[in-house]
């Protein structure tokens, strides 16, 4: 078998390499599965607590018990409104229900209600900064082609060993909006790019959650890869990517895989794959490998869905005002970064970090405002290039790192009236993850971190760094300013990183001068 | 055109100032059906709207044979008797009367509905415990779950 792969691989690969070289290029479209935040389910009465004991919060109706009636939840709809208005969509004046039709055991009426022909609201457009590691940021716009609001499906736990599937309910009727939005991606980053800011949104708006481990945000991408100038290939369909950080692997994956499979001289088929996080691959699901036909139809029990268009209309009990809606929505985040560039003068990639990671911005705004003279650079710096840092060297998720405002604050006080170094100041960020209880005066005290400013105690470091370095000397007396790094660097050593290295910088020209 | 008039519709459950008691005694002296256990109010009107069309009767129904085996088969309803024939083409012909109607110029309807507003429930938890009852329906359940066969799982598993 593997002499066989050989064989083949070897067979291939002089085909390629005279073929002459094409351009191809990658297709991405997602649809994004958000749930609505919401007390009660988009059509009953029944609650959406995640982690609800197995099958408690189900009424007859999202049983599917006969003789029972949809009744729209008013919270869900006023919600989907936000959403589209964040996201700059056209809010339709009536809006209707279908019922989308397919088998499966977590879906007991063998239907979902959605919205097919008349969505809630179309023709919205993103734009959001496209972060790629080692690569310049750029921003990318994306059109929402729909979104449309729907009932969620029940759980299936699969169970191997005795075949059969375990079905929990509590998730049927759950209110989701599903975007739509249009194959304008070319790649992974940009996905997780856009989801990431869409996640930004969606928090600030208060509508979704999005907590992708419990589920309250799902992403499908759908992939395809084409000839430049030719007309778009067949597409897969990824599901099951659950987290920020697997969109952008599933999709690479995913991509190669297609051209890979193209340079082989195999042709792809359209079908779904699955995201296998542990493996980082994805893999073909059994199901759906014929094109499903969903018998799509209007919802006869849910008479169409009315919204007030009219500006400077209030909301009544029976129509919801489109125009009151708009006054509640916040500052989105790209508001935000033209904020902080203009207000703060930050740079833009330095904006797009702080509010991508909104713990870091909470921090920023409470720094600056009550530590006005520390110059902004060295909050942003301390923040980014210290704290980040750390969390993501320890795989941490920043949002866990529970410190109080005050205890930065600190730091940043000593930092910037030369008590202590920039050294201490990341040992601290160290000791105050590990001691969350101590206050950081406490922590300098016990770990000895007061930076040391004394000219005597420093020129005699210098003195010794001087003896210690002399090859360095030398260069730096012939001229090789830059060897002067090498010395100070001695006076870090022996200091056990405690000198003020702007005094030891000056008191080292001084004495190397003589 | 379209044609919907408000008396068409169940006033007395979309009225706001409705009474249930007041109603219950109604109904006890018309001897209608009991619309208090609505929970919500319907749009769906709750008596019959009588109409007027043209009686096609003179078309006589005839069904050649393979259209009948056709129907048996898709229906699994046994056409054989006389009886079971005549109720056929009787129903064909009841249903007949909706393609003489004249349809020009009107716009079609997803819903007779269409005119009515969708009506919205406030964002409340009122019900939803109902496992054990839920429970018993189905025919096989394991520790609270629902049992099925498998479902759609990855290939390579």
């Amino acid at each position: 078998m593997g002499s066989y792969i050989v064989v083949r691989r070897l067979a291939t690969q002089p085909k390629l390499a005279h073929a002459p070289k094409r351009k191809w290029k990658s297709v991405v479209g997602l649809e994004v599965h958000a749930q609505i935040t919401s007390a009660s389910k988009l059509f009953s009465g029944s609650g959406t607590a995640f982690g609800a004991p197995l099958n408690t919060s189900v009424t007859y109706f999202d049983a599917s018990i006969p003789g029972t009636l949809p009744v729209l939840n008013r919270k869900c709809v006023e919600s989907g409104i936000k959403t589209a208005l964040a996201l700059g969509c056209r809010v339709n004046e009536v809006s209707m229900f279908d019922r989308k039709h397919y088998f499966y055991a977590d879906l007991p009426n063998g239907y979902q209600i959605t919205q097919q022909r008349a969505a809630l609201a179309n023709d919205g457009l993103m734009t959001f900064p496209v972060i790629t590691p080692g690569k310049k940021v750029y921003y990318k716009s994306v059109n929402l082609l729909q979104l449309q609001l729907e009932q969620d499906s029940g759980k299936s736990l699969h169970d191997e060993q005795l075949k059969r599937s375990l079905v929990d309910l509590n998730r049927a009727g759950v209110p989701l909006m599903e975007l739509v939005f249009a194959p304008d991606l070319e790649t992974g980053e940009e996905a997780a790019s856009l989801v990431k800011e869409l996640v930004l949104i969606l928090r600030r708006l208060q509508t979704c959650s999005c907590k992708m481990e419990e589920g309250a945000l799902r992403v499908d991408a759908n992939i395809s890869i084409h000839e430049e100038g030719a007309p778009l290939g067949v597409r897969t369909e990824v599901k099951n990517i659950g987290s920020v950080r697997s969109i952008s692997q599933a999709i690479s994956y995913e991509i190669n895989r297609q051209l890979e499979l193209v340079a082989e001289g195999g042709v792809v088929t359209n079908e779904t794959r699955s995201w296998d996080a542990e493996h980082r691959r994805t893999v073909a699901m059994r199901d759906k490998e014929v094109l499903q036909d969903y018998r799509f139809m209007p919802e006869p029990n849910l008479p169409p869905l009315h919204v007030n268009l009219k500006p400077g209309s209030v909301s009544t009990q029976e129509l919801i005002s489109v125009a009151a809606l708009s006054k509640e929505i916040p500052e989105l985040p790209e508001h935000t970064r033209q904020r902080l560039v203009e207000h703060y003068k930050l740079n833009a990639e330095t904006a797009i970090i702080l509010v991508n990671e909104p713990v870091l911005l909470e921090h920023f705004l409470s720094i600056t405002e009550s530590l006005a003279d520390v110059p902004t650079k060295v909050v942003t710096n301390f923040l980014i290039n210290d704290l980040l840092t750390y969390c993501n060297k320890l795989n941490l998720d920043i949002e866990d790192y529970t410190t109080s405002d005050n205890a930065l604050k600190d730091v940043l006080k000593a930092l910037h009236a030369e008590q202590i170094n920039l050294q201490a100041a990341r040992q601290l960020i160290q000791l105050l993850h590990t001691n969350p209880t101590s206050s950081v005066s406490e922590l300098i005290g016990q770990h000895n971190l007061q930076q040391i400013s004394e000219l005597s105690t420093i020129e005699a470091y210098c003195q010794q760094a001087i003896a210690n370095q002399s090859k360095a000397v030398q260069q730096y007396q012939k001229g090789k300013s830059k060897a002067l790094f090498a010395i100070a660097g001695e006076v870090a050593k022996l200091s056990a990183q405690k000198a003020n290295m702007k005094i030891v910088v000056e008191c080292l020209e001084r004495l190397l001068k003589k | 055109m379209l044609r919907i008039s408000a008396r068409f519709y169940c006033k007395i459950a979309t009225q706001s100032s409705f009474k249930a008691a007041e109603y219950k005694n109604k109904i006890k002296k018309d001897k209608k059906l009991n619309f208090t256990q609505l929970l919500h109010p319907t749009k769906v009107p709750q008596t019959p709207v009588p109409a007027a069309f043209s009686d096609p009767s003179e078309n006589v129904v005839e069904i050649d044979t393979k259209t009948i085996q056709l129907l048996e088969r898709l229906s699994l309803v046994d056409l054989d008797s006389d009886q079971a024939l005549a109720t056929l083409k009787s129903s064909i012909q009841f249903a007949d009367k909706i393609a003489h109607i004249d349809t020009q110029n009107v716009r079609p309807l997803y819903t007779v509905l269409e005119k009515q507003q969708l009506q919205l429930r406030n964002d409340q938890v009122t019900a939803g415990d109902s496992r054990a009852e839920l429970l018993r329906c189905a025919k096989v359940t394991d520790e609270d779950y629902y049992v099925s066969p498998p479902g759609n799982i990855p290939l390579e598993q």
